[in-house]
């Protein structure tokens, strides 16, 4: 392998290192894991762990979280807006109990870019850095399953039921563990590859490991040397004390928690991601990725809105900021809430009641939590938002505040495949104002 | 055909004929290696001596800024990433990342008002003090007021700070000693001289940058000073201009061994040109491995599949000494080598679904991508061919028209296997990817597919490893500016009607119905069987970007008023200027003379031409080849041609290399040049005669794909065992011992399969590739979800089959990581394939039959279970209303029920065991083996497999347990 010294004086074999735990001759795993500890995580920051969900379809800002009553009819559309628990602070009025935890997150309002593509525009906000076709960004999942530790018996980094972005330039080692499938209220939950399946039960499966440990011996003379071997090893005991672990195995059971807590989220299967998110957080997941579809109102955007993803919006993330509030874990779990973009503040004549199009030059985002200061709004969109009003934020930005929140210093350089050394975020600046 | 242009890149000199010399003259030599060998002393002393040398004191010396001042900056790291190389600038300084844009570093440095360079207080510039200052610079301090550095810059900044001076050039760039014997401890020193097109030679030392590529086995230090580490090898890397030199430097693992004798009995090239090196550096290869561990190498790496029981047996049982070779040749034949081989060209080429969506229906164009490479890799089409075939590939046919195209495509869209589309000369989807419609996205794709080449670098600045400028990219892409795509609503000229007439018998108005709406439409009426439009590859002449075009419409502007006020004498304002003071009047004259009519004429004439000049001017006229020279494009109506015979051409410096080296890394899980795709100047081969040998042999070989499998496979060195001893247990880069290779995704989901099935189903398996993984047309399976394409694409992801999207090998991913520990461990396919209906196991205890009777007999008990259950219920009903009768008869009924449940709960046992008194253990297994890990157990394994065996009641279970260890081995998921 080509040893390419950077100008800092670090090699790509030493970067590569760095990146793959388990991959260096000499530093047993442990050692690597404290030197990644050591070098990158800030451990004064507040957030521990984050929940990042996606709303995929790019949802209408101006019907959300970024209203203009008073703009002109083309734009306004029916719903009106509410007050919430902060004085001056007003969302859509189909987000009721949203309205009543509005001191929990920070509303950003005309964030700004210009993809307005799905697969683009996700790939762009989910990972933080704008698309280039010759190398793939990794997910933010992805980058905090890199840069955060997390215990050997429990999936470090899941996604219910998967990410849109994927782990990039990192490499399949941290793609996280997909649920496939979204929990439904008062249904046991199976993760495919977690619960023990195939009729295995606990004895059994420790019964073959042992005999597996026994006949897997061939290559154990060089078991020191190879970074495959030793890679191998590992993982297959970090797998087998992830399957018959009774805390992962209990952390995806949601019908565990008490009725009065599982009372704070919907019964839709979003709001039932919300809880699960929340207790696999609590059981010690790093990283959690929730996805609620459907936001591509082309048309009959209100309809679709109020009957259905308002709702489950509401229901979902109100209950992820008060459930996360009443385990005390708001403060040390960052939660970030995102589309692709936002859409056309004109409302289209396309079908009966009209719709609205893609829009990446103006969106809302929110974030909470993680030592985010609550109960405020950033920013600000032009009377029809259409655009930021002034400076606006760019989608860099709020992720590099948003791994700041988590103590990734978001200017840390990794060296992809081919040695090319990128920042975790490219081109972002931390928001100052989101901080308490 | 223009061959001139072309054939004139062999032995260009200055600059671009570097290229060759790295790669041809072998990793011993050096570019700069003349006919009469020159010593370092004799080249020092006819050289211009060192820069520290010369400004050691206060000189009158005033330097020059590409040969001097410039490399110094780079020297000093102004130009890294985090300084003033950063895009962003550092302190309002900009200089071009990783230097070599002289004229803009130039710029830069003295631009106007900025102070960086004062000519007024020469030694009050900012570039002089700045970098000395220790508290000013954010850089801290990079040399001193008393240094050759300082005293340099000072001279050429009161020498008038004059940019570059004439059209000299770095000619050679001579590095001594051009290879080192090192061992720990030693200490060399590398001297780099420069030639310069005007015939003068200069020491430059100690304005060069140093790297190496391995600083545990030869560190360098800036001054070039080298200490030795590790035994080993590696390069070390000098830069100086644009030019980058590599020294090897090997350091003997074993001085002590006897004299090097040949271990294998009939060694091939590959073995010799390998065994010189191993000897070279004292290290002693690992034995060849025994029939069934290279049975399993060799039908994992040839056909991506696990050879069966019977096979094996086969295998062993052939006592004919050439039974490898046979087995290469007899692999080489089978469908599954086709198909693994074809994914490999279609990872290469990148065959995406993905990028596919929007240019034919559904999955089309990914199948019919794989079916086309497919029937060329079976019928051993030369690669050269192959690759013709891709490059210069048009939608239509000569002389076909919309219509017939269309009708063509369409009913190529009703060939499910895409067999008539196999057919086709050429295959155009390659240009047609979603993601890849620029020029500058094809060069760099075109570069990774065909050259190995990673030249992305160069789109934003120098490459940092190889010579490639910003310059030097663009001009490659111009060669690709004509592709373009067509979409299927539009028409080009003159089809308009043609186009109309298609929609309007498919009753659909493309102005209304869009996009994906659109294409859904289209989609099912060509599924109904009728003539839908397709979306086209359209090659056109070269033409400039429209960004490309408003800069110089904006730079031509800018000249043109320019000119207009120096050329207009009554302009007041330029009296000033001398130049348009000299300048007689032009027109003047002729103004007068003619009349008010003759004048309009020429105006109209005037404007016409610019008009023309405009319309030209949209295009390329020429283009320069990646190292190699310039091209009038206008003598090919397709710039791809001349790009398809540069490429093709044998002296090309990079198509055969490129392609046997990715070939060999398959074999090796590491290439001659590693990354595989990844030539570069600062990367060479770690054995350059090798790759030599290979390319030279391909070519003379015509391009033959399977003369390369052979010759790689029926190496000894291909045939090592993984075990190491102490003399190569280090060497991961020599091919001293096999490297243990994780299975590609496709293999491993397939031998988990063909491990698992039963002996007919496994036989099919083999032959037929309709449900394998190593043959997914695209980068998904479109298997539904009944047939396993769920969980073939869910393992795919999880394994990392190539997503085929970034240009670059590293798509597909060797990685290993929990979630395929947990998949291997406890994913329900892998259950349901141990415990298949059709699978080993079943068969085996009983066969398809009795396990037919064992699933009735457990239907019929579940069955009565439930009866049971229900008159229990409707007992305790009774009871509670104390109904007497109703009680009596329902017991009679449960009696009934109970003794019926007993009866077939004896039968079944009695069935279970039977069968598995049937079972012979140790047969089983064995059998778990070979199936597995293609071998027999040992003693030792047989005995545990044997008393896990006997200490489970349940046979079947036991034998799902060892079935499942073996599958979670590691000797199972590696090719070794």
């Amino acid at each position: 392998m080509a040893r390419h010294q950077q100008c800092d004086g670090m090699t790509r074999r030493d970067a590569i290192r760095v990146g793959m735990i388990g991959s260096a001759a000499g530093l047993s795993i442990s050692q690597f894991s404290q030197l990644a500890q050591a070098g990158a995580i800030n451990e004064r920051a507040s957030g521990k762990a984050a929940i990042f969900v996606e709303l995929v379809g790019g949802p209408s800002h101006l019907d959300t979280f970024d209203l203009k009553p008073q703009g002109p009819s083309e734009i306004r559309g029916p719903f009106a807006a509410i007050k919430t628990n902060v004085p001056g602070v007003e969302i859509c009025e189909h987000l009721p109990q949203l309205a009543k935890s509005a001191d929990k997150f920070a509303i950003l309002r005309g964030v700004s870019h210009s993809l307005g593509a799905h697969p683009l525009g996700q790939r762009f906000v989910f990972t933080g850095n704008r698309p280039t076709p010759s190398l793939e960004y990794p997910s933010l999942g992805s980058v905090a399953a890199h840069e955060l530790k997390s215990d050997q018996d429990i999936p470090g980094y899941v996604a219910i039921p998967k990410e849109n972005a994927g782990p990039g330039h990192l490499g399949v080692r941290y793609a996280p563990l997909a649920t496939n499938a979204t929990p439904r209220a008062g249904q046991p939950f199976g993760v495919r590859g977690i619960a023990l399946s195939g009729g295995l039960t606990l004895e059994e499966i420790s019964k073959r490991q042992g005999l597996l440990r026994e006949l897997d011996t061939k290559f154990n003379a060089i078991k020191e040397g190879d970074d495959l071997i030793s890679g191998l090893d590992q993982f297959s005991q970090q797998a087998f004390d992830m399957i018959t672990s009774k805390r992962t195995r209990l952390a995806f059971d949601i019908r565990r928690e008490s009725a009065a807590y599982q009372q704070l989220f919907g019964e839709d299967e979003f709001s039932q991601s919300c809880l699960l998110a929340t207790r696999l957080v609590e059981s010690g997941v790093r990283f959690v990725t929730v996805t609620l579809g459907g936001w591509d109102t082309h048309s009959d955007n209100f309809t679709k809105l109020k009957d259905n993803l308002l709702p489950k919006l509401d229901a979902g993330l109100s209950g992820l900021f008060v459930g996360l509030e009443e385990k005390g874990l708001l403060d040390s779990t960052t939660v970030y809430v995102t589309g692709e973009f936002g859409r056309t503040p004109k409302i289209n004549t396309r079908s009966a009641e009209g719709g609205r199009d893609h829009y990446p030059r103006c969106m809302f985002m929110m974030m909470g939590g993680g030592g985010i200061k609550g109960g405020q709004v950033l920013g600000e969109s032009d009377e029809k938002a259409a655009g930021p009003k002034h400076e606006g934020f760019k989608p860099e930005d709020v992720a590099a505040s948003f791994f700041h929140s988590l103590g990734i210093d978001h200017q840390k350089e990794f060296q992809t495949n081919i040695g090319r050394p990128v920042h975790i975020v490219r081109d972002g600046t931390v928001i100052p104002d989101l901080f308490a | 055909m223009n061959f001139n242009h072309w054939l004139s890149l062999v032995g260009l000199g200055i600059v671009g004929g570097m290229l060759f010399t790295p790669f041809t003259e072998g990793e011993n030599s050096h570019p700069a290696k003349s006919t009469v060998p020159e010593t370092r002393e004799s080249a020092l002393e006819q050289a211009m001596p060192a820069v520290d040398v010369r400004f050691a004191q206060d000189s009158d010396e005033v330097p020059d800024f590409q040969r001097h001042v410039g490399p110094l900056l780079g020297r000093l790291g102004c130009n890294g990433r985090s300084c003033h190389g950063s895009f962003q600038g550092q302190g309002g300084l900009q200089l071009s990342l990783f230097g070599y844009d002289f004229e803009k570093d130039h710029q830069a440095l003295s631009a106007d008002g900025t102070y960086r360079v004062d000519l007024e207080d020469p030694e009050g510039s900012l570039i002089l003090t700045k970098p000395t200052d220790p508290e000013d610079h954010g850089g801290g301090q990079r040399f001193s007021d008393d240094s050759w550095q300082y005293r340099l810059i000072k001279n050429w900044i009161s020498g008038g700070a004059e940019d570059l001076k004439s059209n000299v050039r770095l000619s050679e760039l001579k590095v001594f000693p051009s290879d080192i014997l090192s061992k720990p401890q030693q200490i060399d020193q590398l001297s780099v001289i420069a030639k310069w097109s005007d015939g003068t030679e200069e020491d430059v030392t100690p304005l060069s940058r140093f790297q190496s590529n391995n600083p545990q086995v030869a560190s360098i230090d800036k001054n070039g000073e080298i200490i030795g580490g590790d035994r080993g090898d590696t390069h070390l890397i000098v830069f100086y201009d644009n030019e980058v030199v590599s020294v090897p430097v090997i350091s003997s693992v074993n001085h002590s061994l006897p004299t090097p004798k040949m271990p294998f009995a009939k060694p091939t090239a590959i073995d010799h040109l390998v065994m010189d090196k191993l000897d070279r550096l004292g290290i002693q290869p690992s034995p060849t491995v025994g029939d069934l561990a290279f049975l399993r190498r060799v039908s994992l790496d040839i056909a991506g599949t696990l050879p069966s029981p019977a096979e094996i047996r086969a295998f062993l049982a052939d006592n004919a000494v050439d039974k490898r070779a046979r087995k290469i040749d007899e692999l080489l034949e089978t469908d599954a080598y086709a198909a693994w081989w074809t994914t490999f060209l279609g990872d290469m080429t990148g065959n995406s679904s993905r990028q596919l969506t929007n240019v034919a229906y559904e999955d089309m164009a990914a199948k019919g991508w794989y079916r086309w490479l497919h029937q060329r890799v079976k019928e051993n089409v030369p690669y050269d061919e192959i690759v013709r075939g891709i490059v210069l590939s048009k939608s239509r046919t000569d002389g076909e028209s919309l219509t017939e195209y269309s009708t063509r495509m369409s009913a190529d869209y009703q060939d499910a296997k895409a067999d008539r589309f196999a057919d086709s000369p050429t295959m155009p989807y390659y240009w047609m990817r979603r993601e890849f419609q620029t020029s500058d996205t094809l060069a760099i794709s075109f570069a990774h597919s065909f050259l190995g080449v990673r030249i992305q670098c160069a789109q934003c600045h120098k490459h940092p490893f190889d010579q490639w400028t910003q310059d030097d990219f663009k001009q490659f892409a111009r060669f690709f500016s004509g592709v373009s795509i067509k979409q299927p609503q539009r028409a080009v000229s003159g089809e308009k009607e043609e186009l109309q007439a298609i929609y309007e018998k498919l009753e659909i108005d493309p102005t209304k119905v869009r996009g994906g709406n659109l294409r859904r439409q289209l989609s099912q009426k060509a599924r109904q069987g009728e003539i839908v439009p397709f979306a086209e590859l359209n090659v056109g002449p070269p033409r400039k970007s429209r960004d490309e075009l408003k800069a110089e419409q904006e730079s031509m502007k800018q000249a043109m008023e320019q000119k207009q006020t120096v050329a207009d004498p009554d302009d007041e304002m330029m009296g000033g200027n001398a130049d348009a003071k000299k300048e007689p009047p032009k027109n003047a004259k002729n103004k007068k003379k003619l009349t008010r009519a003759e004048r309009r004429e020429l105006q109209r004439k005037q404007q016409a031409r610019r008009r023309a000049q405009q319309r030209r001017n949209r295009f390329y006229s020429d283009a320069i080849l990646l190292g190699g020279s310039g091209v009038a494009l206008s003598d090919f109506t397709d710039a791809r041609v001349p790009a398809m015979n540069w490429l093709a051409h044998e002296e090309n410096p990079y198509f055969a290399k490129a392609i046997v080296n990715r070939v060999w890394a398959r074999y090796f899980g590491i290439g001659i040049v590693e990354p595989a795709d990844d030539l570069n100047l600062a990367n060479p081969p770690s054995n350059g005669p090798l790759l030599d040998y290979l390319a030279d042999g391909f070519v003379e070989n015509e391009y033959d794909l399977k003369w390369l499998h052979r010759e790689i496979a029926n190496s000894h060195i291909y045939q090592l065992s993984w075990e190491t001893n102490p003399s190569n247990e280090h060497d991961r880069r020599n091919f001293s011992h096999a490297l243990p290779r994780r299975l590609a995704a496709e293999v491993v989901y397939d031998a988990i399969t063909m491990a698992t099935s039963s002996d007919e189903k496994a036989a099919t398996f083999q032959s037929q590739m309709d449900n394998r993984a190593i043959a997914i047309p695209g980068t998904v399976s479109q298997q539904n979800r009944r047939r396993g394409g769920n969980t073939m694409n869910f393992a795919m992801k999880l394994f990392g089959k190539s997503n085929r999207d970034s240009s670059c090998d590293c798509d597909r991913s060797a990685q290993t990581s929990l979630v395929q520990s947990v998949f291997m461990k406890n994913d329900r396919h892998i259950f349901e394939q141990i415990r298949h209906q059709d699978g080993w196991l079943e068969n085996l205890t009983g066969g398809s039959e009795s396990s037919q009777v064992a699933r009735t007999q457990a239907k019929e008990l579940a069955r009565a279970k439930s009866k049971l259950k229900n008159q229990q219920k409707a007992f305790r009903k009774a009871k509670n209303k104390d109904n007497l009768k109703e009680l009596n008869r329902l017991k009679r009924r449960m009696k009934m029920v109970e003794s019926q449940i007993a009866t077939i709960q004896q039968s079944i046992s009695k069935g279970k065991r039977e069968r598995e008194q049937e079972l012979k253990k140790d047969e089983v297994i064995t059998e778990a083996w070979l199936r597995t890990v293609s071998r027999f157990p040992t003693e030792a394994e047989l005995v545990r497999c044997r008393t896990y065996f006997e200490n489970d009641p349940d046979k079947v279970n036991a034998l799902t347990g060892v079935m499942w260890a073996l599958i979670n081995t590691k000797e199972f998921i590696v090719n070794h």
